[in-house]
């Protein structure tokens, strides 16, 4: 999976009189411009806090929302929302994981239902017994044993941490390529996030599945991921493999992410950079580097000109003007 | 000096009645809270936290009872209390920070308005005016524009409003604040800065504090003490260094380790397996022993465990684990 220069945004509307008399309209300019690629059985997590446009991102993909500018490239072969057949291809291979157990599944299927509904909606002409089989197995991985007791119960009989491996076990069970998991486990109780994010490690380990992982949660990110990228106001700021991210972050935004990091049990204790103020509005950015309002190093140039995206090092790209690590600063 | 005792709760036993039984929410908790100090309850879902919480004040839903058990407040047991009674403790000497608070703001209400009703309320003597000056201080002491006193909720953001919640619940100089996840719903940033205020305004003002959360993340950044909770029963009481480092119930240990440590080795963190158990009819014996990876033996399953000191004073667990390897 391949995004370039992926633009995504959305109109507001406003009156009568702002939209048509003044000429005025207002867009929210949710995922601007783009680039990231997401290697055959690769974890990446996109991480950012709300109103970063990271969820924007994982549904443009998807085909969930429209795109505005841009390319997203699947297996080489640009996407094309316009194309039934290949559509139904595409829904098949890529599958979305969503945030909230409790409203994503219906509650009036049984698990059974739930999780063969896919296969019936693509068409596969399978007998009962079959179905049956591939149903359990799929439970089974997503670690509900034994599955054959899953059968017949309701979403409502079962916990959050159950729910969620259902709709693992319904994304599972069409063996796709490629996973969007939005906020997977952000609703789950701590003691049991841990179990969900090993059936994410183990379907890319068995079936060499790529997964794209959102989350505001950088230590979940760091766990189970094997490149992560930081947004900021619809822009990625920094790219890097997992340690890099958490240990020698350079982008101000992703160092202050990581330093604000509560640790239970750790010695080492880094000082904290807390920003000032709150993340502006998508609706009116700030020109220049976006993150100049708040960053705590910024120097004359950060307030027009906008920095790119650059490979500082092999594998690790960072949008600054100035980056340095973090030790350096005074 | 010896710290003078603020809160004390005495084998707090809360139970609700509903259509299939009696469910034993909270089942003989104790501990004590000393003038200034700040206690963490933390447990997963489910495990009594909030429902200890709500026995203190006394804002049960009407299918709980406090069936037995005092909660002392400065020497004054609130649970013998009539709800009149009570309604002089709230916000005066006690106030709550509820979960999602941000959002229980009235939204066609000024909040201005919605903090100055609350002032006179409880003292009728203060005038409008004084009242308004209040909530300007307010407003300074949690790093808020007083110029934006009179917006209305929704244009702030969540942490401004959550910042609102926190100036509200300080109006009336309470002696103790009860936050209920305080910082769950806000983003990573916010959290830390609402964290800082909280500690800030601690040693400001000196308030005592309990804080209920999931996250022993925020437990290690603002508390003292903390009380792990399991069941509706305490597992394990302690000074938070301690309790980390130290801990004794392997219920304790679990939840330690279901946080990753990003300064550490890259190592898969470990879910507890199965779930707490059904509290209308409790397993004998003691209530973690199902997902206890330590369990000894016969003991486990039959004798509930009894809160034994580990260090000094300080330092309790209530686990047959430490009992055997001490006596």
């Amino acid at each position: 999976m391949e995004l370039k220069n992926l633009k995504i945004h959305f109109q507001i509307r406003s009156s009568f009189y702002e939209e048509v008399l003044r000429g005025r309209r207002r867009i929210i300019k949710a995922v601007d411009n783009v680039n990231l690629g997401i290697k055959k059985g690769e974890i990446f997590s996109l991480v950012g806090e709300s109103g970063s446009g990271k969820t924007t991102t994982g549904r443009g993909i998807l085909q969930l929302v429209k795109k505005t500018d841009g390319e997203i490239l699947f297996d080489q072969e640009a996407v094309r929302p316009g194309d039934k057949a290949y559509m139904r291809r595409f829904r098949e291979r890529a599958q979305m994981i969503f945030q909230d157990p409790y409203q994503s599944l219906n509650p009036k299927f049984t698990v059974k239902e739930i999780v063969a509904e896919p296969l019936q909606l693509m068409g596969k002409a399978l007998s009962a017994a079959d179905q049956e089989d591939k149903v359990i197995e799929a439970l089974e991985f997503a670690g509900l044993k034994p599955g054959r007791d899953f059968l017949y119960r309701y979403p409502h009989e079962l916990s959050g941490g159950q729910r969620q491996r259902v709709s693992i076990a319904t994304c599972f069970i069409m063996d796709p390529d490629f996973i969007v998991a939005d906020e997977p486990v952000s609703m789950l109780d701590a003691s049991v996030r841990a179990d969900i994010l090993k059936l994410f490690v183990a379907m890319k380990a068995q079936k060499n599945t790529s997964i794209l992982f959102i989350t505001h949660d950088l230590s979940l990110a760091w766990l189970i991921s094997d490149r992560i990228a930081i947004m900021y106001l619809g822009k990625i700021v920094e790219i890097g493999s997992a340690g890099l991210i958490a240990g020698g972050a350079l982008h101000p935004y992703a160092q202050a992410l990581t330093s604000v990091l509560t640790v239970v049990g750790s010695d080492i204790k880094r000082e904290r950079i807390v920003l000032e103020g709150e993340t502006p509005s998508p609706m009116n950015v700030p020109p220049g580097c976006r993150f100049h309002t708040r960053c705590p190093y910024v120097q004359e140039q950060c307030r027009s000109l906008q920095p790119e995206l650059r490979e500082i090092e092999p594998d690790h790209f960072v949008a600054c003007h100035f980056p340095r690590p973090i030790e350096n600063i005074t | 000096m010896k710290a003078e005792k603020i809160l004390e709760v005495k084998d707090l036993r809360t139970y609700f009645k509903i259509r299939e039984g009696v469910v034993k929410a909270v089942d003989g908790v104790s501990f004590v809270l000393n003038r200034g100090e700040s206690l963490g309850l933390v447990g997963e879902s489910g495990c009594g936290k909030t429902t200890t919480a709500l026995s203190v004040i006394k804002l049960l839903s009407d299918n709980g009872t406090i069936e037995s058990g005092e909660i002392l407040f400065k020497g004054r047991d609130l649970a013998k209390l009539t709800e009149e009674e009570i309604l002089t403790h709230r916000w005066k000497d006690i106030s709550m920070i509820f979960q999602g608070a941000m959002n229980s703001m009235n939204p066609v209400m000024k909040i201005s308005r919605q903090i100055v009703e609350v002032i006179r309320l409880h003292e009728p003597e203060v005038g409008e005016e004084e009242a308004r000056t209040r909530v300007k201080e307010l407003f300074r002491l949690v790093n808020l524009d007083p110029d934006l006193m009179d917006s209305y909720p929704h244009e702030f953001s969540g942490g401004m409003r959550q910042r609102a919640i926190i100036a509200m619940s300080l109006a009336l100089n309470p002696s103790l604040i009860i936050g209920d996840e305080p910082t769950t719903a806000l983003d990573v940033m916010v959290q830390a800065q609402i964290i800082d205020l909280i500690n800030r305004l601690r040693q400001q003002l000196g308030m005592s504090m309990i804080m209920i959360t999931h996250d022993l993340s925020i437990i290690a950044e603002t508390c003292d003490r903390v009380v792990v909770m399991y069941a509706g029963k305490v597992a394990e009481i302690g000074p938070v260094a301690e309790i980390i480092k130290n801990h004794h119930h392997p219920y304790t240990e679990k939840l330690i380790k279901a946080f990753p440590d990003i300064y550490g080795e890259r190592e898969m963190v470990a879910s507890i397996p199965g779930v707490p158990p059904n509290l209308i009819d409790p397993p004998k014996g003691c209530l973690f022993a199902p997902r206890c990876h330590k369990k000894i033996g016969k003991i486990c399953d039959e004798v509930v465990p009894e809160l034994v000191a580990v260090a000094g004073s300080r330092h309790f667990v209530a686990c047959h684990l430490w009992g055997e390897s001490h006596e």
